[in-house]
């Protein structure tokens, strides 16, 4: 087992290295760089973006830029430094004697637009994002199984067909869609919901300052009741697309489950029906789920990218959004990042869950 | 002495297989069989997929509303009417006139039958019509682009293994563990300021499309080429891009046709999306998701019409073409009997 995740941590290097090197290759090719947007003063003068260009190291070619923004190069002496002035090379931990540039050493740069650190403003939008899409993943696989449960045990069923015909629909859905036409129901014509933000603007300060949390602090229960009640619609929005796949996926592993040979010696026995269904078929139905949900989990960070930008959730999809419209590189490369590391530790960990959960799996 | 032949008795399904012809009186009697190719019993099946009929039907209906629809309609989707200030808000479904300070309709009529837009005042239905064209042609031609990306790269890898296949894979993976919505919205958003970016959005979803299926055409070729008659094909001295192409590519079309119809709906919705965000099509052209976004701008006057219809559209396009990928799944599935 530890030998397998060895195998899988390494294999995984190569793969990380490519996330990074393209990640890097759109922020050089995109139009708007920080250069760019520095000279887009008139009063700019070529030896002002010279100097401008070299304090920040972009005079330097493009490999050494990479390699110190990737935390390799030490940044100070020029040209290609993977040693320090101390003869310690600079990928080392700060602590240890190590450079404190780039992404090795957590420092993921700063904002070309506020100028703000990039782990500060993700920091910052990662709450909201964790709020909503936690919400959203616990009560949508909790209807998946659910639904899926009761979809495979009563199989071509009036149920089974109708939620079927639900989850096709699902699919068919495009997110925003959906958001819109709640807003138009519950929002504009009911009333009954807020349609935007994360907290009512005339009882609180801005969700996320340290005046938020003395508010907060003083009524908590307004606080989180408000919260909730901005929580309604972006959580219905998520769930109901994704509700469609993933009973889907309950519903195939529950049917096979089934029809095992087991659940037939269990029936055989003369065990109840439930007990067969819900000790036997559902915990073993279940493993492949898990994986499943395992592989979701990273998209949850940028998931909510059209549902938050909808209903003006401050989270890391709205954060994402404002940085592609604004041309903010520096962010959307630490989300990108962020994302893509997610993705490759949430397949090694969906593999390793698999075989943590069934005993049958060796690897 | 001839004996008549009776066409077999038994259930009428079996006709279809056996036409037996009537000997003719000069020769010996002899039965001849009709066989039916691939495709004929592909399309048997298919018929008998009840909801793929009716995503068929869908689709030929939208597509023909796209081609004709807007030479019949009496509006142009660009033309913009003498604003009547009184209806800010637009006009719902089948009213004639619309009573702004009440908020109702008082005459109804076969005007408008998706209802008015707020602002330019532009006819619902003319824009859904419209919008189909782009969207349905978007979906369409990046489909195919993925599709021939995805085949070529997974029949190379499939085909030639070793170091080739594993360097392909890799970047397989790598593109796939991109959150490649963000990278999509990230270059469309460098071509959202040209006019006519039509091709632009198809090129990048067609560019990032292809990766799913060149995985799965590489598992077909990778169990189909030790296949005895590529070896045989082999043998003869048939060259490496003849065989790919002519003796394993039509063995795996099917899985692959299947796939196709899939990444149409999925492309559909991702160019609504994207251009909703304001990332994809240019704003003047008409297509689902650009009328979708502009119905946000009016939402707080509750014109639920403008932002209903175009959504419909959508779901119906993808629930037509998944449908049909079902009914070609099961069509093209040697398993299933029909």
């Amino acid at each position: 087992m530890t030998k397998y995740l060895l195998r899988r941590l390494i294999q995984a290097i190569p793969v990380v290295i490519g996330i990074s090197i393209i990640t890097y290759a759109i922020m050089l090719s995109a139009p708007g760089g920080p250069v760019e947007r520095f000279a887009n003063n008139p009063k700019i003068t070529n030896d002002q973006k010279e100097a401008f260009k070299k304090s920040w190291g972009l005079d330097q070619p493009i490999p050494i830029q990479y390699c110190r923004w990737v935390g390799l190069c030490d940044p100070d002496p020029g040209g290609l430094a993977l040693l320090r002035s101390n003869n310690l090379p600079n990928f080392l931990p700060t602590s240890l004697g190590g450079g404190s540039n780039g992404i090795l050493h957590g420092d993921l740069g700063f904002s070309l637009d506020s100028g703000e650190s990039v782990s500060a403003r993700i920091g910052h939008a990662a709450l909201p994002t964790l709020i909503l899409a936690g919400t959203a993943l616990l009560l949508w696989i909790g209807f998946a199984i659910v639904l899926g449960v009761l979809a495979a045990v009563k199989r071509y069923s009036f149920f089974d067909q109708a939620a079927t015909v639900f989850s096709y629909i699902g699919f068919a859905m495009p997110t925003f869609w959906l958001g819109i036409m709640l807003i138009l129901i519950f929002g504009v014509s009911l009333k009954w919901l807020p349609i935007s933000g994360m907290n009512n603007a005339r009882l609180s300060p801005a969700f996320g300052t340290d005046q938020y949390w003395v508010y907060f602090g003083q009524n908590p229960i307004p606080a989180i009741l408000d919260v909730v009640q901005h929580l309604i619609m972006p959580v219905i929005t998520l769930v109901v697309v994704n509700i469609a796949g993933d009973s889907r996926f309950v519903r195939a592993s529950m049917l096979e489950a089934l029809g095992q040979d087991y659940v037939r010696t269990a029936r055989a026995k003369g065990l109840p029906g439930r007990t067969v269904t819900f000790r036997h078929a559902l915990r073993n139905a279940l493993l492949p789920v898990v994986t499943n949900i395992g592989l979701e989990i990273p998209f949850l960070f940028s998931g909510a990218l059209v549902t938050e930008s909808i209903f003006s959730w401050p989270g890391i999809g709205r954060l994402t959004i404002e940085s592609i419209r604004a041309f903010d590189y520096t962010i959307l490369m630490g989300v990108f990042l962020i994302t893509a590391l997610l993705v490759v530790l949430a397949n090694i960990l969906a593999d390793v869950l698999y075989a943590v959960v069934d005993p049958r799996i060796k690897y | 002495m001839t004996l008549p032949i009776q066409p077999p008795a038994g259930p009428g399904a079996l006709q279809d297989d056996v036409n037996a012809t009537p000997p003719p009186a000069s020769a010996d009697y002899e039965v001849s069989l009709q066989s039916l190719s691939q495709m004929e019993l592909a399309w048997r099946k298919f018929k008998a997929h009840r909801l793929a009929l009716i995503g068929l039907g869908i689709m030929a209906v939208l597509i023909l509303a796209a081609i004709i629809g807007p030479l019949f309609l009496p509006y142009a989707f660009d033309n913009i009417p003498a604003v009547d200030q009184n209806v800010y808000g637009g006009r719902p479904p089948f009213c004639a006139a619309y009573d702004n300070a009440k908020h109702v309709c008082t005459a109804f009529g076969l005007v408008h039958p998706f209802g008015e837009t707020g602002g330019l005042q532009r006819d619902v239905l003319t824009l859904v019509v419209n919008g189909a064209r782009v969207s349905l042609f978007l979906g369409f031609t990046s489909m195919a682009i993925g599709v021939i990306i995805g085949t070529i790269v997974g029949a190379i890898a499939g085909y030639l293994g070793g170091f080739i296949d594993n360097l392909l894979m890799r970047i397989v993976d790598v593109l796939l563990s991109l959150p490649l919505l963000f990278v999509i919205l990230i270059v469309a958003r460098f071509f959202q300021n040209s006019k006519d970016n039509v091709w632009a959005i198809i090129l990048i979803f067609g560019f990032f499309g292809w990766m799913g299926v060149s995985r799965l055409v590489r598992s077909l070729f990778l169990s189909i080429r030790e296949r005895e008659f590529v070896e045989a094909a082999r043998a003869v001295g048939v060259r490496d891009r003849r065989i790919i192409f002519r003796h394993i590519l039509p063995n795996a079309l099917s899985p692959i046709v299947v796939a196709a119809s899939l990444i149409i709906g999925g492309n559909i919705i991702g160019e609504a999306f994207i251009s909703f965000l304001g990332f994809g099509v240019n704003p003047t052209v008409p297509t689902w998701g650009n009328v979708l976004s502009n119905a946000l701008t009016f939402i707080l006057v509750g014109n639920w019409w403008w932002p209903l219809f175009p959504g419909v559209a959508i779901i119906l396009t993808v629930l037509a073409v998944n449908f049909v990928g079902d009914g070609l799944r099961d069509a093209f599935d040697p398993r299933s009997r029909a």
